[in-house]
């Protein structure tokens, strides 16, 4: 039985807290599962490393961010590995799809060590 | 004649307002070397400041570059328009000020700033005539100016407590740019003292000079400097930074019997841990 094959599902689950579950008979496991930047706003640089596993062969895509066009794809396997040079200011859900189905997912997000908090004030002493 | 004193002083954070910092941490941190902040942790530095009574026992030693590893505390704190910093790798030492006006692209901080510490040099072998010089508070103030990755930060201050009675003025550039997850910066600019300044800390008066010491009165002099950092995040909490700065002294504190050399350097490496970084 597949959990959830919705896109939408998977990312509103992940959200939840069930990253990187997604369907019984397939995994999808990314490390680090974290970036960290400098400055909140700046753009995240990490190599990340996608991983899957699946109960069954088959032919699998990885996607990125809802991108239509995949990271890659294999054919005839059950499981697979991914380097992927991620690039972002903000968290990225990755899937994994067997014949346009989502049967695995994950996220990366990302954290800062600064966080902007500023106010602006004008006002004269004298 | 730079300062660099580890601060071992701890900091309660609260505020929420933000306005200028010292530039050396406004450049790495643009927008966010304000607010209220402490960093702490360990850093193994290298330099050179050969400049007598400021490093060693002996005339010779002060020319000896020193290896060093020590624990160190930035912060500020900010509370409405008031606030109270101790900035790592920065010309000033501690500061408190108040913010007098502030824009998108300007600041206007009223400070309160010690820029040179005391100067005993009673236990350096050949110098014991020279009497010990007191640490000094300078009143005035610092704008700064926003435009892009860059600032630029003028500060004017004035001696208000009778160490030299001396006028200090400084014009700094700073920019700062992102490579993948490091963020580097340069600094440069140059600072000026008043002749009081240099004399008080570097001068050789009628009563301190020997017959291998002779007397010296110091001119004012224009010093300028050149920083070049990188700030790498760890994770979340602890960050790497990696810092250079060269100093050219001013032909009056060179021609002084009390210094042996012309310029000083420092290269440090070290990782912080961040306790607040809004």
């Amino acid at each position: 039985m597949r959990i959830m094959k919705s896109p939408t599902m998977v990312a509103v689950l992940t959200i939840l807290g069930f990253s990187p579950v997604l369907a019984e008979d397939a995994v999808l496991t990314i490390t680090p599962e974290k970036c960290v930047a400098l400055r909140k706003g700046q753009v995240c640089y990490q190599k990340l490393r996608l991983r899957f596993n699946a109960s069954d062969k088959g032919d699998y895509c990885l996607f990125a961010g809802g991108q239509s066009k995949p990271l890659k794809c294999f054919s005839d396997v059950d499981n697979g590995e991914l380097i992927y040079q991620f690039a972002s200011e903000q968290a990225m859900l990755f899937n994994l799809q067997n014949e346009s189905a989502t049967v695995a997912s994950g996220q990366v997000t990302v954290a800062w060590v600064y966080q902007k908090t500023r106010k602006r004030y004008r006002w004269r002493l004298f | 004649m730079n300062k660099r004193s580890p601060c071992a002083v701890a900091i309660l954070l609260t505020g929420f307002n933000a306005f200028a910092a010292d530039i050396a941490r406004e450049i790495q941190h643009p927008g966010y070397g304000k607010g209220s902040f402490a960093e702490f942790g360990f850093a193994l530095a290298v330099g050179s400041e050969p400049l007598v009574g400021f490093n060693g026992q002996t005339l010779e030693q002060s020319g000896d570059m020193s290896l060093s590893l020590s624990g160190s505390l930035e912060g500020r704190l900010e509370y409405k328009r008031v606030f109270v910093e101790f900035i790592d790798n920065s010309f000033s030492n501690a500061s408190i000020g108040i913010n007098a006006y502030s824009t998108d692209k300007t600041n206007h901080d009223i400070i309160l700033t010690t820029l040179f510490g005391g100067v005993n040099r009673s236990d350096v072998v050949g110098f014991e005539t020279i009497e010990n010089r007191k640490g000094d508070i300078n009143l005035g103030f610092r704008s700064s100016y926003y435009f892009g990755d860059g600032i630029a930060q003028f500060e004017l201050v004035s001696d208000v407590s009778s160490a030299h009675d001396g006028v200090i003025a400084s014009l700094q550039f700073g920019h700062q740019a992102q490579v993948r997850n490091w963020n580097l910066h340069a600094l440069a600019g140059v600072r000026y003292f008043t002749d009081n300044v240099v004399d008080q800390l570097f001068g050789v008066s009628s009563s301190e000079a020997t017959e291998t010491l002779p007397e010296y009165q110091a001119d004012s002099g224009f010093m300028p400097t050149l920083q070049l950092g990188a700030t790498l995040p760890l994770n979340e909490k602890w960050i790497f930074r990696a810092n250079a700065e060269y100093t050219r002294y001013p032909s009056s504190v060179v021609n002084s019997p009390l210094a042996q050399g012309d310029s000083g350097y420092l290269v440090s490496t070290g990782i912080y841990y961040v306790l607040h970084g809004s």
